[in-house]
């Protein structure tokens, strides 16, 4: 077999790999019903991986079927039911939800009907749950159940939570007229557990506040500032909330009587102000008491809303921004070196929080911004498939996978030595991960060494050496300049060659796609074999070399 | 003579001035420790269900911290080993590319069980030291054990211990159902749990950031591991109150795999 057929052999083989993985036809025969040493429940795994004996819960014997798990009884995948809780699981055996005590459906959870979720208001609170867990949660709080099947996602649901108008529920206690921020409902429930003679004297103001001057409570306004539903109200002397927090309206008599909205709001959350309490949590600030060695103090009270942004590594990010950061050292980030990962970083409540994406860089981090709000996300890696890609233009299509087309050289060749890699224009190229993914070296899983095999490349240059006084073996030991001279074909590859300096015969007729150069050949390859992986010469994510390897042998053959 | 009764007289109202000191440092003295003498007859008395909230209480907590740090179980069988603590899978595959078969479809009915069987020790300990107690205050005492609940609420963790103690010295007194309430946010957090598993069996992974937009007092942390493994550590920003459990979903190799 010569050199060009063997390469197209290895080709055929790694493609032949890639494919079959990819159809993911996993070679494992058996279905464990649990896998050995208390392990998981109905897996395939190879038959001495099943764990054997008996089962505690059934007293039969473990199962053990030479075949796939979703072919047996037992460990078929469907719906789990959980009639008490009114809460439904899918993907899960038949043997796990019988082992617990649930009611196993082989139907798909979005084909039950119990286990359609929408939203359960009870008050002010809502859940997004099943119609059986409503009830159960409804009958916990002594409630009547309000259920709204037609509401189907949980946005919808928690936006759809309103509380009862409220207003001031005026009474008498203790001889003294008092007051409570209460709503009707809850007015009334006062009402009817006083004496008949007291019964008269509570009045439901709808829309009053408490430290209303013409009510004559004794709840009178300025009682301070508190923390409500994540903003900062103005409090009575009573303890009842007011209006929002607003200092300008701290004398004003009008604010005081009648719930309305604050003139103050800067709609931007009002961080750190020491004026407003409108806080806002999504445009990034909450209520929470006066820290002075945090905050600056308000105007008045000890109530603020806190800005929830963050700082990190002296950058400032909004509450609820993420970004993507790598662990390679400043200088080699997202350059995919080995050892390098992905990190997503993340803003929230004012902490700064890191999700590791995938090893092996088998998941990237992106990232977008829009009106400088930046949102990143790790997400896979579809590398796997680039070496398959004969055409530009399947290796360009950003929804198939991640994939970058390196012009030059192909990788896929046929049986001929012929490059099968063209592009448009039918120029050689070579489809390769955009992300280069890394092997575990050390386990030799994964096939790294055959994937970097696969950007070892032979060039065959081609010399004429003359019939009467020139020879191979001559020639063979002559610098490279003297090479240059007597070469035809090829002639890039010769340590040294550049434009111009080969011989007519090959300047003549070079084709387009031959590199200029030497380095120009070795920087291509190089392109071409890094991309594929923890291949080639790189330095690691902390910037250390390895071991440097020579990347250009030679050897004299007699043309076949 | 008359001086000698003078002399009398004088020493009589002596002892009745000391008697009248003696009287009112008694008086101060009571004053003084009557709160600590009043609590000693009150612990000697002491009401049941406060015995057995106090009994009880630790245990239940402590039991609810190790459950917590450990998806769900006291004893995790199948699990990854994070930071000191063994996670148990609530959703695991061993395949790459395949979506995780779920492994604890009943998280909430599970922690109660384990709850449950976690205390079983101590109740009956806690129980029948309470009717030592009893008995050695001279009470007659009849006990009937009954079975324990746990449930997991909104916002607590009720423990009810079915039990009957009648009470007899002289007055009759009969107690039922003691009931241990916890204010912890593990009914919560377990729910979001589930949820996430939703996501898991679905898509290999769910977005963190939706549960922390919808629940403002929680974050979600997602950690991925060499293998594959992903942990979720769910925290109450309030209180503290934590659930983390492991999930290994959608796996890809490094390299390649068949």
């Amino acid at each position: 077999m010569n050199k060009k057929n063997l390469i197209a052999f290895i080709m055929i083989f790694l493609v032949s790999i890639l494919f079959i993985s990819f159809i993911s036809a996993i070679s494992v025969s058996n279905c464990c019903e649990r896998l050995k040493n208390d392990g998981a429940w109905c897996q395939n795994a190879l038959a001495g991986e099943c764990t054997t004996g008996v089962n505690p819960f059934t007293q039969a014997n473990y199962k053990k079927v030479p075949t796939s798990c979703e072919s047996t009884s037992y460990c078929k995948l469907g719906t789990c039911v959980n009639s008490l809780q009114g809460t439904c699981m899918p993907n899960t055996p038949q043997v796990v939800c019988n082992k617990e005590g649930g009611v196993w459906k082989g139907a798909k959870i979005e084909d039950l009907p119990e286990c359609q979720l929408g939203c359960c208001l009870m008050g002010n609170q809502v859940a997004f749950v099943t119609q059986t867990e409503c009830k159960k949660l409804t009958s916990e709080a002594g409630l009547i159940i309000n259920y709204r099947g037609d509401i189907k996602t949980e946005l919808e649901c928690i936006a759809s939570a309103t509380s009862d108008e409220i207003g001031a529920c005026v009474f008498e206690k203790d001889y003294q007229k008092t007051c409570l921020m209460i709503s009707q409902t809850e007015c009334n429930k006062i009402k009817a557990v006083t004496n008949t003679a007291e019964q008269k004297t509570v009045e439901f103001h709808k829309g009053y506040l408490c430290s209303a001057s013409q009510l004559e409570t004794n709840c009178g306004p300025r009682g301070g500032t508190s923390c409500i539903d994540e903003q900062v109200y103005f409090m009575d002397t009573c303890g009842n909330a007011a209006n929002i927090y607003d200092s300008s309206k701290l004398n004003d008599n009008n604010y005081w009587t009648s719930i309305q909205e604050p003139s103050c709001d800067d709609e931007n959350g009002n961080k750190n102000s020491q004026t407003c309490g409108a806080c806002d949590y999504f445009s990034g600030s909450i209520c929470k008491s006066y820290d002075r060695t945090v905050n600056v103090k308000p105007t008045y009270g000890n109530s603020l809303c806190v800005s929830l942004d963050c700082t990190y590594n002296g950058q400032k990010y909004l509450h609820g921004e993420t970004w993507c950061a790598d662990n390679s050292k400043t200088g080699l980030k997202g350059k995919n070196l080995p050892g390098s990962r992905y990190f997503r970083m993340m803003c929230y409540n004012g902490e700064v929080s890191v999700e590791p994406c995938s090893e092996f860089k088998n998941e990237i981090c992106i990232e977008n911004e829009v009106n400088s709000f930046s949102a990143a996300s790790c997400v896979v890696n579809r590398w796997q498939d680039c070496m398959n890609q004969s055409l530009k233009e399947d290796c360009e299509d950003v929804y198939a996978r991640d994939c970058k087309w390196i012009k030059g050289y192909s990788l896929l060749k046929d049986t001929k030595g012929n490059d099968l890699g063209k592009d448009e224009n039918n120029v050689s190229g070579s489809c390769v991960p955009k992300y280069s993914p890394g092997f575990d070296f050390w386990l030799g899983e994964g096939y790294g060494p055959e994937l970097c095999n696969m950007g070892s490349s032979v060039c065959a240059v081609e010399y004429e050496v003359g019939f009467i006084f020139g020879s191979r073996k001559k020639l063979e030991q002559k610098d490279w300049d003297e090479k240059i001279s007597k070469c035809v074909a090829n002639c890039y590859c010769i340590p040294g060659y550049k434009d111009g300096a080969a011989k007519n015969k090959y300047e003549n007729n070079k084709p387009d796609s031959d590199p200029v150069s030497y380095d120009a050949w070795i920087n291509r390859m190089n392109s071409v074999c890094t991309s594929l992986g923890d291949c080639g010469n790189k330095n690691n994510y902390l910037g250390f070399t390895g071991d440097v390897k020579d990347v250009f042998t030679s050897e004299f053959i007699k043309k076949p | 003579m008359s001086e000698k009764k003078r002399l009398k007289k004088r020493g009589q109202v002596t002892i009745f001035i000391i008697i009248a000191i003696l009287i009112i440092a008694l008086g101060v003295l009571i004053y003084m420790f009557y709160p600590k003498l009043k609590s000693t007859i009150e612990t000697e008395t002491k009401n049941p269900s406060v015995f057995i909230q106090e009994c009880m209480e630790e245990t239940i907590q402590d039991t609810v911290n190790i459950i917590s740090l450990q998806g769900g179980s006291v004893n995790p069988t199948f699990y990854y080993s994070y930071e000191k603590n063994n996670i148990e899978y609530l959703c695991y595959t061993n395949q790459y590319y395949q979506p995780c078969v779920v492994q604890q479809p009943m998280l909430i009915q599970h922690i109660q069980s384990e709850i449950k069987n976690e205390i079983k020790e101590e109740t009956i300990s806690c129980f029948d030291s309470m009717k030592m107690s009893y008995e050695s205050k001279g009470y007659e005492v009849d006990m009937k054990s009954g079975n324990t609940t746990v449930e997991l609420l909104p916002e607590k963790v009720v423990t009810t211990f079915n039990y009957e103690l009648v009470l007899t010295k002289g007055d009759t007194e009969k107690y039922q159902n003691f009931n241990i309430v916890l204010d912890n946010n593990l009914y919560e957090l377990a729910s979001i749990a589930n949820s996430i598993i939703n996501w898991e069996t679905q898509y290999g992974k769910a977005e963190v950031t939706t549960y922390m937009n919808y629940y403002h007092d929680l974050k979600v942390e997602r950690k991925k591991q060499i293998d594959e493994t992903a942990i979720y550590i769910l925290t109450n920003r309030d209180n503290d109150n934590k659930f983390q459990f492991a999930s290994r979903s959608y796996a890809f190799p490094p390299g390649i795999s068949i």
